[in-house]
């Protein structure tokens, strides 16, 4: 009886501290989406956000020593509904690069999948300009309906697989490598 | 059939090699990807947790090995001790090698991830990085200068404003068209290829763009960002690299464009100067060599760690194997020993069956064979042993003489069945019984075990008893004979006893031998007496008359006692031969109660003083006997009883039938008591053989009279003192068959 006892109080120890390592970095907010909203333009459903990056001290010195550190931008459009989970009808996902440039003492920021560069004398200015969204195409909208509110998700987060290999293990047993804003909702309809 | 384990085995065993291999695999590429990040970076984790699953596969499957070996050696499996000493030879030998070189290569790897860095070699970097700036530097300056002339020119002429159309951008014809204003020292497009600028812009000071002038055509002016066109509207110029896309410098330039004429606001000129190919390669070279030097110096304990990390999966993947071919191998070597040691339990525990399966030539498979051809004998021996073991039951149940085999304890491991019907043993007899508890069970076997428990207890090697016991038939004499049988030490590990019945040869011989006496007693004895007897008649008669008076009475005193003992002698030979006769038996059914009251009544008559009772049991059935030799028996019985009460009231004869169960057998009881002074202890023992007597006169052969006839009659006959004063004898007649069925005729009839 002892042992079964014993075994039960292990069991639960391990959960939680399985628990605990999983569920904690993705509660982590280090980065934060202070607003975000949809325009239309030209019959497209633009994305404008604001968000700041609080860096910890590990991601800065990665930084300074020339490690490119990657950050993914993901928004969804969801239809709401009253059962089950609401259905993901268009997502968009972008992927941004910081890097120092050793010799011109600048740092890039890339957007990695146009390649297009924007090039600052200091790393505030980049990660300013990083947390600056604007215009970012989202959905024509012939893809929407007009009658339909919908629900709209945006999460910005540090991508710990870009790191170099090396750091990859550290990284995510690491709280300081886990940024993510979490999912910032919020409505619109055409 | 046999191929069905050979195929899963084959299968089980594949599927493990290629897990191994995969492992491998998957631990050469971790270790790649941790050199080169580029190309098998993205991998990493994905093979991480491979290498991590896989050797959690391995641990289940040691641990799965493992549980399997702990329940084979707690319930003592033929092998498992062996199994686990040769897996702890082979784990021990594989692993601590591995570890030893484990511990070096970790040593080895971090001093030449260490050696990697220098500070000399970082210093030179530094170095490197620093001229280049000053080389670019100088460069650069002169770029400042030209710009700010340039905006110097500029802000004195007066280019045609020009707002910003996109649509016009997207055409790089357009911007041409655009930035076509008058000729002119103002003119961007002069100014660009005189100044050798890639790029010329001429933005206002909210930073619209006014005009441009690229040496590339088909591109959108590169605009600078907002920090720059800050720093111009401060009033300081702009000078700063910038890294393009595939990999070269530019230098950029900004430069306040002043209003001179005061006409309107002041413009900026940002301008885009190529770095000479060379200076570009060379730029290039330092930064990427900086870059990485400085990347893999921040990297530095992180790498120590993952190639750590990446010896110590290889590590673990080269323990869990070892140890997982340890087992497999202990299994495989063992398990031609667990079948030997199976097949031996199995042999010990009577399987003379076990056909072992030779599976190699080598020794072990030379053991095995060896194992098949002896287990082949023992079982044509035991086929032998058992054939010589039905011989000797068959042999057994065919003799006539009682065997009881017993072992060290006296429990029966053998019996025949001449054994159970002399021994009137009617119960199953199980091997194993204890033969002195049948003995102590049984009442008419008693005897036996009164004779055998010291025998046996005392270990006699050899002996030989007679013992009577009171059958269903009656009276039955067996001589039993013992044998101790002897083991490898010499100890007696059981006996043989041997029973034959020899009641009938006593009765013959004993016949025989009174018959013997009988004649010599008649021809020795008897035959003089008559001539003694005659002789003395004659004298009496002839000199008898003509003796004087006094002469007269001493011969005639003389002659009658000659002749009254002649007489007395001639009675006693004439009792003794008919004690020694063997008389026809002639047997009718008789009534014991009616046959006893004649013969209490006659000696009522004789002694009328004499206090004769009679307690009769009246349901007493008739018996098969002669009626005269068993009133012989009474009236001798009768008769010592009253010759041994006191003289005239105090003679108090008790006569007693019934009718009980003794042993295994129906019988009539009779008991006469008496209350006179008893039998003295010391003739107890021999009170029933002939001239054994307590009394003064009288021939000595009465009570051996009533034994003889009692035995013809297969009864018993006991004497024995009272507690109180007196003695009983106790007369046992078994009850025939028929008289038995005679007294049943109602149940007779049902049947």
């Amino acid at each position: 009886m002892k042992r079964h006892l014993n075994w039960v109080q292990n069991g639960f120890v391990s959960i939680t501290l399985f628990l605990a390592i999983i569920c904690g970095p993705v509660y982590a907010s280090d980065i934060f989406v202070k607003n975000a909203d949809t325009e239309i333009v030209n019959d497209m459903v633009l994305v404008n956000a604001d968000a700041s990056f609080d860096f910890s001290e590990d991601a800065l010195n990665a930084l300074h020593s020339g490690i490119p550190i990657t950050i993914e931008l993901d928004i969804k459009i969801t239809r709401p509904r009253n059962y089950l989970w609401d259905p993901k009808l268009i997502s968009t996902h972008r992927e941004y690069s910081i890097q120092r440039h050793a010799l011109s003492e600048q740092f890039i920021l890339t957007e990695l999948i146009t390649s297009a560069r924007h090039i600052h004398g200091s790393l505030e200015l980049a990660i300013d300009d990083l947390g600056r969204i604007r215009g970012l195409p989202l959905a024509e909208i012939s893809e929407l309906d007009n009658q339909t509110l919908y629900n709209i998700s945006l999460r910005i987060r540090l991508d710990i697989e870009s790191l170099p290999a090396p750091m990859i293990p550290l990284a995510y047993i690491s709280p300081s490598w886990h940024m993510s804003s979490g999912w910032y909702r919020w409505k619109t309809s055409l | 059939m046999e191929d069905q384990p050979l195929k899963r085995r084959a299968i089980a065993l594949g599927s493990i090699a290629l897990l191994g291999l995969s492992l491998l695999g998957l631990l050469i590429l971790m270790s790649a990807a941790i050199q080169n990040s580029a190309k098998f970076g993205a991998m990493y984790s994905v093979l991480l947790l491979s290498n991590s699953a896989g050797l959690l596969a391995f641990i289940i499957l040691i641990g799965i090995n493992i549980r399997r070996l702990t329940k084979q050696l707690r319930s003592r499996e033929p092998g498992a001790r062996l199994t686990l000493r040769m897996l702890l030879i082979f784990v021990a030998l594989a692993v601590i090698p591995v570890i030893v070189v484990y511990s070096f290569s970790l040593d080895f790897l971090r001093r030449g991830i260490d050696s990697w860095f220098d500070v000399r070699v970082e210093q030179a970097l530094e170095d490197s990085l620093e001229l280049g700036r000053e080389a670019l530097d100088l460069r650069m300056r002169q770029f400042l200068v030209q710009t700010e002339s340039m905006a110097a020119l500029l802000a004195r002429g007066t280019p045609h404003r020009t707002t910003l159309n996109l649509d016009a951008l997207r055409n790089p014809n357009s911007i041409i068209a655009a930035s076509a204003w008058e000729p002119g020292p103002s003119d961007l497009n002069a100014m660009r290829a005189s100044s050798g600028a890639d790029e010329l812009t001429l933005l206002s000071y909210t930073g619209d763009l006014l005009a441009s002038s690229s040496r590339i055509s088909d591109i959108i002016p590169n605009l600078p960002p907002e920090a720059v066109l800050n720093q111009v509207r401060q009033g300081q110029s702009y000078i700063g690299l910038d890294p393009i896309r595939n990999g070269g410098l530019l230098v950029r330039v900004a430069a306040r464009v002043a209003d001179v004429s005061g006409s309107g606001s002041p413009r900026i000129l940002h301008a885009l100067y190529p770095i000479a190919t060379r200076m570009n390669e060379l730029a290039e070279s330092i930064e990427f060599a900086y870059a990485k030097y400085n990347e893999v110096s921040y990297l530095r304990d992180k790498l120590k760690l993952s190639f750590a990390m990446t010896l110590t999966l290889v590590l673990m993947f080269s323990i869990v194997t070892a140890v997982w071919a340890a087992f497999y191998s202990a299994r495989r070597l063992a398990a031609p020993i667990r079948d030997l040691a199976e097949g031996t339990a199995a042999v010990a525990a009577g399987d003379y069956e076990t056909s072992l399966p030779v599976k190699s030539n080598d020794e072990i498979g030379f053991l095995v064979s060896s194992f098949n051809d002896m287990t082949r004998r023992i079982a044509s021996a035991r086929e032998e042993v058992e054939t010589q073991h039905e011989y000797l039951d068959t042999m057994l149940r065919q003799l006539s003489s009682g065997v009881v085999a017993l072992d060290d304890e006296a429990n029966i491991t053998t019996i025949n069945n001449a054994a159970l019907k002399m021994l009137e043993i009617d119960r199953v007899v199980e091997p194993g019984t204890s033969f002195l508890a049948i003995c102590e069970r049984d009442p008419h076997l008693l005897p036996i075990g009164v004779v055998l428990r010291p025998l046996i207890a005392e270990h006699h090697q050899r002996w030989q008893k007679q013992v009577t016991i009171f059958a269903s038939d009656g009276r039955r004499v067996l001589m039993c004979r013992g044998t101790a049988l002897s083991g490898s030490h010499s100890a007696a590990v059981g006996y043989v006893i041997v029973f034959e019945n020899i009641t009938a040869i006593i009765q013959g011989q004993r016949d025989a031998a009174w018959s013997e006496v009988a004649r010599r007693l008649a021809h020795e004895i008897k035959n003089p007496l008559t001539p003694i007897h005659l002789a003395a008649e004659r004298l009496r008669k002839k000199y008898l008359p003509k003796l004087e008076d006094e002469q007269r009475e001493p011969l005639d005193r003389l002659t009658s006692t000659i002749i009254q003992q002649v007489d007395t002698m001639k009675t006693m030979v004439n009792s003794f031969s008919d004690y020694a006769k063997s008389p026809v038996i002639d047997k009718t059914p008789v009534n014991i109660n009616s046959l006893l009251g004649g013969v209490i009544e006659l000696f009522k008559g004789a002694h009328p003083d004499a206090n004769l009772e009679t307690r009769f049991d009246e349901y007493l059935p008739d018996l098969s006997a002669d009626a005269a030799r068993l009133r012989q028996v009474f009236n001798n019985l009768v008769k010592n009883a009253l010759e041994a009460s006191p003289e005239g009231v105090n003679a108090h004869i008790m006569v007693m039938t019934s009718k009980s169960r003794y042993a295994t057998a129906d019988h009539i009881e009779i008991r006469i008591e008496d209350r006179g002074e008893g039998v003295p202890e010391k003739l107890l023992q021999n009170i029933f053989e002939p001239y054994v007597t307590n009394k003064a006169r009288g021939t000595g052969l009465g009570l051996a009279i009533v034994k003889k006839i009692v035995e013809e009659h297969n009864g018993v006959v006991t004497l024995r003192n009272n507690e109180g004063p007196g003695a009983v004898a106790i007369i046992r007649l078994p009850i025939g068959k028929e008289a038995t069925l005679a007294n049943e005729p109602l149940q007779r009839d049902a049947v």
